[in-house]
């Protein structure tokens, strides 16, 4: 993160609450009483509006890291840890949450990342939290604290109830402890900027994938594409000079980064802190698109490009406007996935002040949605967890 | 629930499936009895080959209206009894559906049916300089929906992931026979994860009729170390001490001394027979990332005491040294009848500590092992040698084996890192998971599939055999396995 004070592991408190959660959510079962589980509360505007008078289980007295054996590339931390302390602890081992979720000043906790399936521009080169998740122990809706997955890379015992909590949003259970695994930082990141239609940032994105290069990063935002490179001195030194020199042939308007302006940059597109993000009219609404990376077509053409911005290399889509979402829906399926209504007009623009019960989501199939109901029964019979949160149903 | 005969299912599903796809007689059966593990075999009622996704759809509101157990199977290369045939119950080969359906060079992804190759992906897709990451061993014989199903691995998971780290979207038929579609061509999706529960949940929550891959480009360069140590100790720490120096090989691969003097002897590919333990540690990436990295990692093995190091000098050489790793298995089963693969996993700084333990069992049960470690990611594979003609000897194999993979958990590992539980290690999901734990599991299984007629018997053990199975342990432990050897292990 940039413009902050180096914190060191030793800045932070370490607490096991584990006993008064596990009580909590065995009273509620045996109350039929609904909570909602919270840790730092930086995620709120994810996911559907759910009823604020329901208690809240926080598990931000959870926290701590209870193992990290930097050899083994893997940490164990209670859900209530926050993401600055795992990157604290991590970077004076030079390794990293190579995912890179939204950080929120730090505060997001290593459970509401999970739960809501974080990741940064790195995506398609590195994964998401989803992709990183060894194992979880978690108190189901019976309050009972389970154990899955593990501390090894490899498991296979089992159905995933780990990745399955990614992007469950809590409502399968409340996450105690999670272990993930870490990377090393790599030797050299460089990030090259270059002026480019959104029509040329696209194909140039999913044509640089496709080729052995060390890009770990693509994104089109306000006219200019932004490509980062990461690995070995020289392999990141060799990819940026060819980057530079193919652009010479036709226009010099490339240019290297510092590494502050690069290090600004990622972390607000990550953060969602990007003036795109926080300059919506009061006409406008914010649609997220998860999409096939190569998508683009007259209807995408037809749009203002400062409506758009790309990240993913292509895969992810932001598009602010007055659209109807039926045609933005038929759009996104004809790309081979989906849209979300992520942020509706209002009178301030700090979107993420919101709060959540804004997002439209995308039509469901009917047996997809028996089996996630029924999963849902099955962890949480009574239905006491974040009702609602994922799904209006559920 | 409505009864049929073996004759009366056989008929209506030949009314719209080939008649020479619906086999019905014992001779023809045979070759489905078992999978990779042949220890276990069973003969079906029917074995069914359907063509299209409709004849699956159809086949499968048929099971499902008499509650017939339904195994699929894709190339039968499972190595844990994932695809044995239900005796009451049929197995349903996907071998017909082997299209690649589309390659899309640009998004870089593969539309395939479940019956393609693991290999063939790579194959028609180097057409465009691109691949398909996960390689198990098997990956000239194994589909593509195996692999979704066993979550596979292979040699190149450490950087590239597992198979659920690489599969965009699945096509599956529930239970019931409904067409659903999970996962998409973006990388992520609202909702709960349901792809993560189908990769690696051993057919047991639908039947996989397409898959869409992702596909990576292929490495400008890659370069093998061939790295002797005359410890396994010293060479575990250099696998550590690598990953420490920021950097995270291609593949990373360790064998004790009994694995590489039987694949020198099977492929000569120039491995130190001296050695106590050897590191084939592959670098890709860039030309200038593997030159920097290939020459930092040498030196590195050097440092720490590597007796030899080697790298390859060309693609040649590369294919050479790999060779042996990759002939391992076969290589070591020509010292032996029969020889037997487990698959725990562990975190690498107990690699001592459990070969250690391997070879005091190996004792205890007077049975040879020899053992081949994807090292980079903790997935241990003993081969334990035996002959299943001499009485009694398959089963000391299985319960050495057993206690292989309780050392596992007991050191924080797990019972399986790529092959999957199937039937082999169902007593050992004991072990690692607790009744709850279990249970839980089983709410999931019901979840998709509420009549449990999906693989069923495999993955999940009934809590009663769990119960029964600590119960045998607690008192085997009391007694120490004196009926074993009647040598005393404590």
């Amino acid at each position: 993160m940039s413009n902050t004070k180096k914190i060191t592991a030793s800045d932070f408190t370490a607490n096991d609450d584990l006993d008064n959660l596990i009580r909590q959510v065995k009273q509620a079962y045996n109350n039929r009483t609904p909570i909602n589980i919270e840790g730092n509360g930086t995620k709120r505007f994810l996911g559907l509006r759910i009823n604020s008078d329901h208690p809240v289980i926080s598990t931000r007295e959870h926290s701590g890291i209870i193992n990290y054996e930097p050899v083994e590339l893997v940490m164990t931390a209670r859900a209530g840890t926050t993401l600055a302390e795992i990157d604290a602890v991590l970077s004076e081992n030079q390794q990293t949450l190579a995912c890179d979720p939204a950080r929120f000043n730090g505060q997001a906790t290593i459970g509401g990342s999970l739960a809501t399936n974080q990741a940064g521009p790195s995506r398609p080169w590195t994964g998401s939290l989803r992709d990183h998740v060894l194992g979880v122990n978690l108190i189901n809706g019976k309050g009972e604290h389970l154990r899955f997955g593990g501390k090894v890379m490899k498991n296979v015992a089992g159905y995933d109830v780990s990745r399955l909590q990614a992007g469950a949003m809590g409502t399968l259970g409340l996450m105690t402890e999670i272990s993930f695994k870490v990377l090393p930082i790599a030797n050299a990141t460089m990030t090259v900027r270059q002026a480019m239609s959104q029509a040329k940032a696209i194909n140039t994105m999913n044509q640089l994938a496709g080729q052995p290069t060390p890009l770990s990063a693509a994104s089109w935002v306000s006219g200019y594409l932004y490509l980062q490179f990461s690995g070995a001195h020289s392999a990141v030194e060799s990819a940026v000079n060819k980057t530079l020199k193919t652009d010479s042939s036709e226009h010099n308007n490339s240019e290297i980064l510092s590494s502050e302006q690069a290090s600004d940059f990622w972390t607000k597109l990550r953060d969602q802190q990007l003036d795109f993000f926080n300059n919506l009219s009061s006409e406008e609404s914010l649609w997220r698109f998860s999409i096939n990376s190569s998508a683009w077509d007259d209807f995408s053409h037809s749009i203002d490009e400062k409506a758009w911005l790309a990240d993913w290399g292509g895969a992810l889509r932001w598009l602010k406007g007055d659209f109807e979402q039926e045609k933005l829906s038929q759009w996104a399926q004809c790309h081979g996935g989906e849209v979300t209504l992520f942020d509706k007009n209002k009178s301030n623009n700090a979107h993420i002040f919101t709060g959540a019960g804004q997002i439209t989501l995308p039509k469901m199939n009917p047996v997809i949605q028996r089996i996630q109901t029924n999963i849902k029964n099955s962890f949480d019979p009574h239905h006491i967890l974040n009702i609602g949160r994922l799904y209006h149903w559920s | 629930m409505k009864k049929i005969t073996t004759p009366e299912l056989s008929e209506k599903l030949k009314v719209f499936i080939n008649h020479d796809y619906v086999i019905s007689d014992a001779e023809t059966q045979k070759v489905y009895e078992c999978d990779g593990l042949s220890a276990y075999c069973e003969m079906p009622l029917l074995v069914v080959l359907p063509e299209t996704v409709e004849q699956v759809q159809r086949a499968l509101k048929l099971f499902h209206e008499y509650e017939i157990p339904v195994v699929a199977r894709g190339s039968g290369t499972s190595l844990s009894a994932g695809a044995t045939p239900h005796k009451e119950g049929v197995v349903l080969s996907l071998a017909k559906f082997t299209n690649i359906i589309q390659i899309n060079p640009k998004a870089r992804t593969a539309r395939l049916q479940p019956g393609v190759r693991n290999l063939a992906i790579s194959e028609a897709a180097a057409d465009y300089g691109l691949y398909y990451a996960p390689d198990p061993s098997s990956q000239i014989a194994c589909s593509i929906g195996g692999n979704v199903a066993e979550n596979a691995g292979g040699v190149h998971c450490l950087k590239y992931g597992l198979t659920v780290h690489n599969v965009l979207k699945i096509d599956m038929i529930t239970v019931e026979g409904e067409l659903i579609s999970i996962g998409s061509q973006g990388l992520d999706n609202y909702g709960m994860d349901l792809l993560a529960l189908i990769n690696g949940s051993e057919g047991m929550l639908g039947v996989i009729t397409e898959i869409t891959v992702k596909l990576l480009p292929i490495p400008q360069k890659a370069q093998v170390i061939l790295a002797g140590f005359d410890s396994v100790k010293t060479a575990g720490d250099s696998v550590g001490a690598v990953i420490s120096q920021g950097i995270i090989p291609g593949g990373l691969e360790m064998m004790d001394s009994y694995a590489i003097k039987a694949a020198e002897a099977f492929a000569n590919a120039g491995y130190p027979l001296d050695a106590e333990a050897l590191l084939l540690c592959e670098l890709d990436g860039t030309e200038e990332e593997v030159q920097a990295n290939t020459k930092q990692v040498a030196d590195l093995f050097t440092k720490l005491g590597a007796t030899s190091v080697r790298i390859s000098k060309n693609e040649a050489e590369r294919a050479l040294f790999w060779k042996g790793r990759k002939s391992a298995f076969p290589a070591v089963g020509r010292l032996s009848p029969d020889y037997y693969c487990m698959d725990g996993t562990i975190p690498r700084g107990q690699l001592a500590y459990v070969l250690t333990e391997i070879n005091r069992l190996s004792k205890v049960y007077d049975l040879r092992v020899a053992n081949v470690f994807h090292a980079g990611d903790g997935n241990l594979h003993p081969l334990i040698l035996f002959d299943a003609n001499t009485p009694g000897e398959f089963e000391r194999t299985e319960e050495f084996g057993g206690k292989i993979l309780e050392l596992c958990v007991e050191v924080g590992g797990c019972i399986t890192g790529e092959h999957g539980v199937g039937l082999e290690k169902i007593r050992q999901m004991a072990t690692q998971f607790n009744d709850l734990e279990i249970a839980q599991f089983h709410s999931i299984k019901f979840a998709f599939d509420p009549n449990t007629t999906l693989n069923p018997g495999k993955g999940i053990p009934m809590l009663k055999r769990c119960q029964e199975y600590r119960a045998l342990n607690k008192s085997k432990s009391k007694g120490c396995d004196s009926h074993l050897t009647g040598k005393n292990c404590a």
